[in-house]
């Protein structure tokens, strides 16, 4: 993978997964029975027709497939049937905004918690800091993030009144939200950080490091923890990728105003041009931060440079 | 004769059990399970009140002698709905990783068994599919085939087989470059005999560790489609439709939401828990690392 070439290759194959996407959500949307009017049985013959024609469902599937690709390249995605006179793109693009600061936060949140974690399950094995660790991780895998969130919600927005019960104005309403979609993230990371560093403190050039004096800190902060990196960035592409582009269930409870609800109510308004715009919103980010996270640890990590 | 011992199944099964039985996550996670079954099991026989037997007199009780766990919004026995539920949600968790669990290992038995480029196209297959947003799907297909306990099962195990397919197809691709197989082939045992005989058997741990992960996944997946409203359906609750409609009323009963999400909450954990010690007694050496 050099240079110009390399990065056409690449960019040839991510368009290839999204066409793919594409075409497989396209065929999949119109195999479910009802259509995006089936809901309004009283409309007459004549209204139902001119609605049709104007959004081109009186075609045939392979042309509207077709005419739907052609516009998706020059990035027009269509107007979506839910809302009036208004893109797709337009919709997504007005989300964006809070759900990225939701999932950054998020993300943040989950690292700046995972990493001490998972440091302090590695060095104070059968301590009472890995008891943390172990403690951290069960509990955030067995709690879905809907309870998680409506526990948050309820001790700290009802009964301490500490955060705003809902709504969404800016970063001290997200911290809740944020808070639940972490913990899932929190609870792999940690036990991964704890297991692949205690992996790596047992190496020799570690134990040389200690042995000519270096202080631990020194070693761990320097030396070891960049080895947990590649393991940590290749779980987090496709994990950042779900969390950024919003959770229903968790922005729903604390009624975040982010792209996640897209994901539900197209599909069960058949809002045909929203379900492709999502999915293909996801699907680009999904491969973009995988890309992201491998390029990422090919910078961190000389030897998979020279794998290839 | 090591690679030998370490190929024979039955001898790697005893010693797996017999780790198993040392490992204290296992006992404890048996017993809450066991509790857990006979409670979902036997329950809703004992109990005086009927699955959907309303009240409208006596709504949003806190926990009481008459109503261990209180009543909902419409006065029915909070207990006996979450034993109800509970045998839905067990059901879901099971059935839902059973179905992944065929699907998965055939589709990566068959890949890692035949290797070349069938191997290939279905690896790019499942890479592909991991890039379909497969909650999306799920909706799709309960969309599609209308709520209904069966259609979650299909619904959940088409979608969530893509681990399990990985997984067996890199421990199949292992093990059939390893000198038992090649031994079986010499003597003139054919391929569909030595892959059921020979490569299936040792591929038994890794199903077994992945499935039981499975099962709260599915557990999650369905509470979480019960939210959306297309999971289970009235008069019959899920614990995820218990725990849904408990968002509702949350604020002023928290009762409500409160024992399905302990119930939930429980399950998840031991299965974790027992999932943990499985793949302990698996690969002990990876274990201790951890």
């Amino acid at each position: 993978m050099r240079g110009l070439w390399g990065l056409l290759r690449i960019l040839m194959s991510l368009a290839i997964v999204v066409w793919g996407v594409a075409t497989v959500t396209f065929l999949l949307m119109r195999a479910i029975p009802g259509g995006p009017l089936s809901r309004d049985r009283q409309l007459p013959q004549s209204v139902r027709e001119a609605i049709e024609r104007r959004y081109h469902l009186d075609e045939p599937a392979w042309k509207q497939y077709v005419r739907y690709l052609g516009e998706a390249i020059t990035g027009r995605f269509g107007l979506s049937y839910n809302d009036p006179g208004r893109t797709v793109g337009e919709l997504i693009g007005q989300r964006i905004p809070v759900s990225a600061a939701l999932g950054g936060l998020a993300m943040g949140l989950s690292l700046a918690m995972a990493f001490p974690l998972g440091v302090a399950g590695a060095l104070g094995q059968r301590r009472w800091p890995d008891r943390l660790n172990a403690f951290v991780a069960a509990a955030g895998v067995s709690f879905p993030s809907f309870i998680l969130g409506a526990m948050l919600l309820y001790l700290f927005a009802y009964r301490l009144g500490w955060f705003p019960a809902s709504g969404w104005r800016g970063i001290s309403t997200a911290f809740l939200p944020a808070l639940a979609l972490a913990a899932m993230p929190t609870a792999y990371l940690s036990r991964l950080i704890r297991s692949e560093l205690s992996e790596v403190m047992r190496s020799d050039f570690l134990m040389t490091a200690r042995a000519k004096g270096l202080s631990l800190g020194r070693v761990v902060v320097v030396h070891a923890l960049r080895h947990t990196l590649s393991p940590v960035l290749a779980y987090l592409g496709p994990q950042a990728a779900g969390i950024m582009t919003g959770s229903f269930v968790v922005e729903r409870i604390f009624n975040v105003p982010g792209l996640g609800q897209y994901f539900v109510t197209s599909i069960t308004n058949r809002n045909y041009p929203m379900i492709m715009g999502v999915t293909l919103f996801y699907v680009v980010v999904l491969v973009s931060f995988n890309l992201l996270a491998d390029a990422a640890s090919r910078w961190l990590d000389p030897r998979l440079r020279e794998a290839d | 004769m090591s690679a030998r011992r370490k190929a024979d199944p039955a001898l790697e099964g005893a010693r797996w059990w017999r780790r198993m039985r040392r490992n204290r996550g296992f006992h404890v996670s048996t017993v809450v399970l066991a509790g857990l079954l006979a409670l979902v099991t036997v329950g809703p026989w004992i109990s005086p009140y009927a699955e959907a037997e309303q009240n409208l007199s006596n709504i949003f009780d806190s926990p009481n002698r008459a109503h261990w766990f209180g009543t909902d919004s419409l006065g029915r026995d909070l207990l006996t709905r979450v034993l109800y539920g509970g045998r839905i949600s067990l059901a879901v968790g099971f059935f839902g990783a059973l179905v992944s669990l065929l699907i998965g290992v055939t589709v990566g038995g068959v890949a890692g068994w035949i290797g070349g480029s069938v191997e290939r196209l279905i690896m790019r297959m499942i890479d592909f599919l991991y890039g379909v947003p497969l909650l999306l799907v799920v909706i799709a297909l309960m969309v599609v085939t209308k709520p209904g306990l069966y259609n979650i099962f299909i619904a959940l195990g088409l979608v969530y087989w893509l681990e399990m397919a990985r997984l067996v197809r890199s421990r199949v691709a292992e093990l059939r470059s390893r000198g038992f197989v090649e031994a079986a082939r010499v003597i003139g045992v054919g391929p569909t005999l030595i892959f059921t005989r020979h490569v299936l058997p040792n591929t038994t741990g890794i199903i077994v560790v992945t499935a039981t992960f499975m099962v709260p996944q599915a557990i999650f997946a369905e509470s979480f489609l019960s939210f959306l409203g297309l999971g289970v359906t009235v008069p019959h609750a899920s614990w995820g439709t218990l725990a849904a409609d408990g968002l509702q009323a949350m604020r002023s009963h928290p009762h409500v939401l409160a024992f399905p999400a302990i119930a939930i909450c429980l399950t998840m954990l031991t299965f974790q828990a027992l999932g943990e010690a499985f793949r302990a007694a698996l690969d002990p050496r990876q274990a201790e690392q951890d």
